[in-house]
């Protein structure tokens, strides 16, 4: 975790103004409610049940905001912290409190800790680099961030997953039907005769229509070889225009 | 009377319909049998009197539209002439998610002529009869098709028909003053619309309804008839599966916008 600047004791004899004291209330502000957030966020997860995955997300969204507050305070006053030393006034009892005062004034990291510094700066540098090949191979000023490469592989299989699930053929054309029908004729009147249906004599339809515009027919007079656009709805007296 | 239909829609190409034919002869275990009829559209031109003919269908009773009616007779008869005229007024269907359209329907049939205002004595075609009755309820003649295929009956209730239509376009009409007009396009009509010779769209609909009988004619029990009605066409549909739909309700509006 960050590293924090140990409490002041406001003693009347020290010298107040040395004291950062702005820099250090903004930092403990930012922590404050860093650490408050994080425990609702704790608290959400241990639920018996688990919330919704939007309470979860939104409690995580308050984290970042915090975090990234807590690093913009950070950084306006990096000179600030850099130069202020923390260490123990006279009156304190090094001797019996050894242990506490070496706890506080630790600032070496935990080996965890310092992974994780050391894998986002790899991470950063890394992201610098793609960012300024990436102008000079654009020469101009506007490129856009790389994607990481496992974002597109995780796509790709998502669109994989999504293609397999869908038909994408035995649909035909308007013009393929006509040219299957035709070519079914032939075999449709050998068909038609030995099922023994209605007369031979009428002839079939050259284009398949939809079910959609055989109804509307019926109900509305619509030519049948509109197409349906959307709902149309033929509400004029007269059926089909009289040519 | 007054008819709740359930219905359920499907497309065949022309391809699979033996199959399809088939496989509902199995289904309802009977031969099919064989339909031919003559539809003819008239729709309205004047709400006021269109309103007439809507008896109250629900709570809907106030809101009198005007829609298209649609007329039609069986020709599978030896005597084209002989068989009476079927007149039915749809309105649309009802909206909502649901299963099954379910549409209102209003359906009569014509007796046949008593002959003494008719000066026709071979007690023939009375389709000009019908012409000038539906003009003096003031609606035209818009359209006609043929429709030809076949029938079933399943689970004693649903009536499965599969057709394949003929579009007709409308007779051509040289200048003739209106009261004429009728009388010709009756005469086009009814003669000229030989299913020996008629173009059918390729495309074989199928159409699976349950008629139930509502308004002053029902015997009360209308919902119980309409879930069973429900329940026969959804069996149907998991028997045949794949060709079955429900298309937009927008598709069958029957209705006419008469503007002033």
């Amino acid at each position: 975790m960050a590293s924090r600047s140990p409490p002041v004791k406001v003693d009347p004899a020290m010298e107040v103004a040395s004291v950062p004291v702005e820099a250090l209330e903004s930092i403990r502000l930012r922590l404050s409610q860093l650490t408050h957030w994080l425990n609702r966020l704790q608290a959400l997860v241990q639920q018996p049940t688990l919330p919704p995955w939007q309470t979860l997300h939104s409690q995580f969204a308050m984290v970042l905001k915090q975090l990234s507050a807590l690093s913009h305070t950070l950084e306006q006053h990096a000179d600030t912290l850099r130069a202020t030393n923390a260490f123990p006034l006279p009156s304190f009892p090094v001797v019996q409190e050894t242990w506490l005062l070496t706890t506080l004034l630790r600032k070496r990291v935990e080996p965890e800790v310092d992974e994780w510094i050391k894998s986002g700066a790899r991470e950063g540098a890394v992201q610098q680099q793609q960012h300024q090949n990436a102008l000079t191979a654009l020469g101009s000023g506007t490129a856009k961030p790389r994607v990481a490469d496992d974002v597109w592989y995780f796509a790709r299989d998502v669109v994989d997953n999504e293609r397999e699930s869908r038909a994408w053929d035995g649909i035909l054309t308007g013009e393929e039907l006509m040219s299957n029908n035709e070519g079914n004729q032939k075999g449709a009147t050998s068909n038609t005769s030995s099922g023994g249906s209605t007369t031979g004599p009428g002839p079939v339809g050259d284009v398949e229509v939809s079910l959609e515009q055989v109804l509307r027919y019926v109900y509305q007079g619509v030519d049948v070889h509109e197409p349906v656009h959307k709902v149309v709805v033929n509400t004029s007296v007269r059926g089909p225009t009289r040519k | 009377m007054s008819l709740q239909e359930l219905s359920l829609y499907g497309a065949v190409p022309s391809s699979r319909h033996a199959t399809v034919l088939s496989t509902l002869s199995a289904i309802t275990g009977m031969r099919p049998l064989r339909v031919l009829q003559h539809h003819l559209v008239f729709s309205p031109t004047s709400a006021s009197v269109s309103g007439a003919l809507h008896p109250s269908i629900g709570p809907a009773a106030t809101q009198l539209e005007a829609s298209r009616i649609d007329v039609h007779r069986d020709l599978a008869g030896p005597v084209k002439s002989s068989s009476s005229w079927t007149l039915t007024i749809p309105t649309i269907p009802e909206s909502g998610k649901r299963n099954v359209q379910v549409q209102y329907i209003n359906r009569t049939t014509f007796r046949p002529g008593d002959g003494d205002d008719n000066d026709n004595d071979d007690g023939s075609d009375n389709t000009g009869l019908l012409f000038r009755f539906l003009r003096a309820l003031d609606y035209v003649y818009a359209y006609d098709y043929l429709e030809r295929g076949y029938l079933f009956v399943y689970g004693g209730m649903v009536i499965i028909k599969v057709t394949q239509l003929s579009p007709q376009s409308p007779p051509q009409l040289h200048e003739i003053p209106v009261g004429d007009e009728d009388e010709l396009v009756a005469a086009n009509v009814a003669q000229s619309r030989d299913p020996a010779n008629a173009k059918f769209l390729a495309t074989w609909v199928v159409h699976a309804y349950v008629d139930i009988l509502t308004g002053p004619d029902s015997t009360g029990d209308d919902l119980e008839k309409v879930r069973i009605g429900t329940e026969r066409l959804e069996a149907l549909k998991a028997e045949i599966g794949g060709i079955i739909t429900i298309p937009d309700r927008g598709i069958l509006d029957p209705r006419v916008q008469l503007g002033k």
